[in-house]
């Protein structure tokens, strides 16, 4: 474990609440970018982020310290994920969930809507892989870890994580396509959007 | 015969967008769009820290945690690691989007804020210097301008000392401001109250109230209240203090434009780079806003702010330089004013003098901060613009050796990209390579480095 995350669980466990600070500033960016890509559209990503952050502080005592504090931060972030996708797919079958509206308020710009609509698309495309291929593909190739941390993370080896990228990759391909998001569309709006619009 | 054969292989031979899907189902295009939109934004990182006030425990409740079966003793034992708590060492600085060291001057640009620690955020547009901040508490120096203090009244480790020209102020959990503006020194209490203490008097100020210090005219009279200890739990309040003083406290807004601007002072030739030339003549715009700045906001802060939020118009160049005609000749700050206005210069006039200013003014100040931007601006003139890959080699290798992280990477991507360049195939490939195993970002600087790789044999690009 690095020397600030020790300092961090040290801090935690005698209940010191700049350690929870600590822990906050230090992951808040990781955790909510593994709840928004893991998640998908119909979980509040910040509602996650946040219940990470309380579990964490509460769980503290169950923390070993054998592996390093995000790991442990990620198990507890796919626990909680799980649980909210479970709830959030009932919701659905039961035709109480819809995908949540894309804010264009005044407050935000007209490119803010467009990437939370963007980013939407990307979630469904997400949410079509299976949880194996989703976590694969979200931890080495949209965050680039390496096999080995991303085995550690996911308890496998990484020859396994190698394999299953593979075929995640191959799945994530035809899931972006469906969702309009292939390599034409996505390198014809870069250009049109670099050559102003033309 | 000879002709069917060559159809039969040319047929059965995949095309390059098959290869190029085998290689890569997803396109790194659509690859880096999707990371993009997928990452959190500015707005909801911050969102979410600002919500974590919402859900921390107080330090009570850490104590409590687990040990409410004991009784008297384990309160005294809990009491001893409480007080035992400092002794572990200071906390790292804040960690926001403004990074603080300690002890270091900071500048503050408007629309910044910097976090310190779990209760107090701090904006405004100042110069500022953090010599504390830890679960002792946090002591900050307004060395210019006027910075806002936001200490929230519930969270933990609010306890807070803002100094100012010799006016230090105590904060009981509260809205306030201090000013240093052409050495006076003004307080203004937006919510709550705070405790100045000035040249061994003290005295408290209320919300809506404000206060000077001397040579500021006197106004309606104090609403003074006697210093009293506040029940708190904060770790750090002052103890009682002595009776208050009379002192200037108005329920209006501080004077902060009173007393004369300080004297022009001619640049030292010798310091002032030849490359630049004379400071130019300010648009009548930036001259009104220029004047304007003197009498409300520091002027040199707002400069600083503006470079470090990557200002680098002319606009820009020209009111630094009107800053350095009129700073005073032993003002230390005329050192940062010249590296910025260098590489702002070198920015639209980048040529072989402004080059080997830049290269001039970095050789001779080799601890400075400024070092990085110079050097990098030197890399990128001789580079980019002159093509003088001879010259930018040597920018590229010093960054290398003082940054880290992606800077380094870049520093090592230039380098390779110059040594290639110069025919140094070697020491090339050793550089590419490094960046991008360092974690170049995507882009087209990646682009152009993976193309160079490419291009020399044995050079491998790290998947």
């Amino acid at each position: 474990m690095r020397e600030e995350d020790a300092e961090i669980v040290e801090g935690l466990r005698r209940g010191d609440p700049w350690a929870f600070d600590r822990m906050y500033r230090r992951y808040a960016e990781p955790v909510l970018g593994w709840a928004i890509r893991l998640g998908g559209p119909y979980v509040d990503h910040e509602d996650i982020a946040q219940d990470v952050f309380t579990v964490a502080f509460r769980q503290i005592d169950r923390f070993r310290g054998e592996s390093a504090l995000s790991t442990w931060l990620y198990a507890i972030t796919r626990n909680l994920i799980s649980n909210a996708r479970r709830k959030a797919a009932f919701r659905k079958l039961i035709g109480l969930a819809n995908l949540p509206e894309v804010a264009s308020d005044a407050d935000s710009p007209e490119e803010e809507v467009a990437l939370y609509r963007r980013r939407q698309q990307v979630q469904l495309a997400l949410d079509r892989l299976s949880e194996r291929s989703r976590e694969v593909v979200v931890l080495m190739d949209l965050e680039g870890r390496t096999a080995t941390e991303v085995g550690e993370m996911l308890g496998v080896p990484p020859g396994t994580v190698y394999s299953r990228l593979h075929y995640a990759r191959k799945e994530f391909a035809k899931a972006l396509e469906r969702q309009g998001l292939g390599r034409a569309q996505v390198v014809g709006e870069v250009a049109h959007a670099t050559s102003g619009g033309r | 015969m000879g002709r069917w054969s060559k159809w039969i292989v040319d047929s059965s031979r995949p095309t390059p967008v098959e290869v190029e899907s085998l290689q890569h189902p997803v396109a790194p295009e659509v690859l880096a769009e999707v990371r993009r939109v997928s990452a959190p934004t500015e707005d909801e990182v911050q969102r979410l820290l600002r919500a974590r006030r919402a859900v921390m425990p107080a330090p009570e409740a850490g104590w409590a945690w687990g040990r409410w079966a004991l009784a008297a003793t384990a309160c005294a034992a809990a009491a001893a690691v409480w007080v035992a708590l400092p002794a572990a060492g200071p906390d790292p600085l804040p960690y926001g989007a403004i990074e603080v060291a300690l002890a270091a001057p900071v500048a503050l640009g408007e629309a910044q804020v910097i976090e310190l620690g779990p209760s107090i955020d701090v904006s405004g547009a100042a110069q500022l210097r953090v010599d504390q901040a830890d679960s002792q508490g946090t002591r900050v120096a307004v060395l210019d301008g006027t910075a806002r203090f936001d200490v929230d009244p519930a969270g933990a480790y609010r306890a807070l000392v803002v100094s100012a020209g010799g006016v230090e102020v105590e904060v009981k959990g509260t809205v306030f401001d201090v000013g240093y503006v052409e050495g006076r020194v003004h307080v203004g209490v937006e919510r709550g109250r705070v405790e100045v203490r000035e040249g061994g008097r003290a005295f408290f100020l209320t919300a809506g109230e404000h206060w000077a210090s001397a040579e500021v005219a006197a106004a309606p009279t104090p609403s003074l209240e006697p210093s009293i200890p506040l029940a708190t739990t904060a770790p750090m309040d002052a103890a009682p203090l002595a009776a208050p003083a009379p002192s200037q406290v108005a329920a209006s807004a501080p004077p902060r434009s009173a007393g004369p601007a300080s004297a022009p002072v001619a640049v030292a030739p010798s310091e002032a780079p030849q490359a630049m030339g004379p400071a130019p003549e300010a648009p009548e715009g930036a001259s009104a806003s220029a004047t304007e700045s003197k009498n409300t906001l520091p002027v040199f802060s707002r400069l600083r702010a503006r470079y470090e939020g990557g200002d680098r118009t002319e606009a820009l160049g020209t009111e630094l330089g009107r800053w350095l005609e009129s700073a005073d000749a032993t003002d230390p700050r005329r050192q940062d004013a010249i590296a910025m206005r260098l590489v702002v210069v070198a920015h639209h006039r980048p040529n072989v003098e402004v080059a080997a200013s830049l290269w001039d003014y970095a050789e001779r100040r080799p601890g400075s901060i400024w070092q990085a931007d110079l050097l990098s601006e030197h890399a990128r003139v001789t580079h980019r613009e002159l093509r003088d890959c001879g010259s930018a080699v040597r920018s590229y290798a010093r960054l290398e050796a003082l940054s880290a992280g992606q800077d380094q990477a870049r520093a090592r991507a230039g380098l390779g990209l110059c040594l290639l360049e110069t025919g140094d195939r070697k020491g090339a490939t050793h550089a590419l390579e490094a960046a991008l195993g360092a974690g170049l970002p995507q882009g087209a600087l990646r682009h152009e480095v993976e193309a160079a790789c490419a291009s020399i044999r044995g050079c491998v690009i790290p998947r």
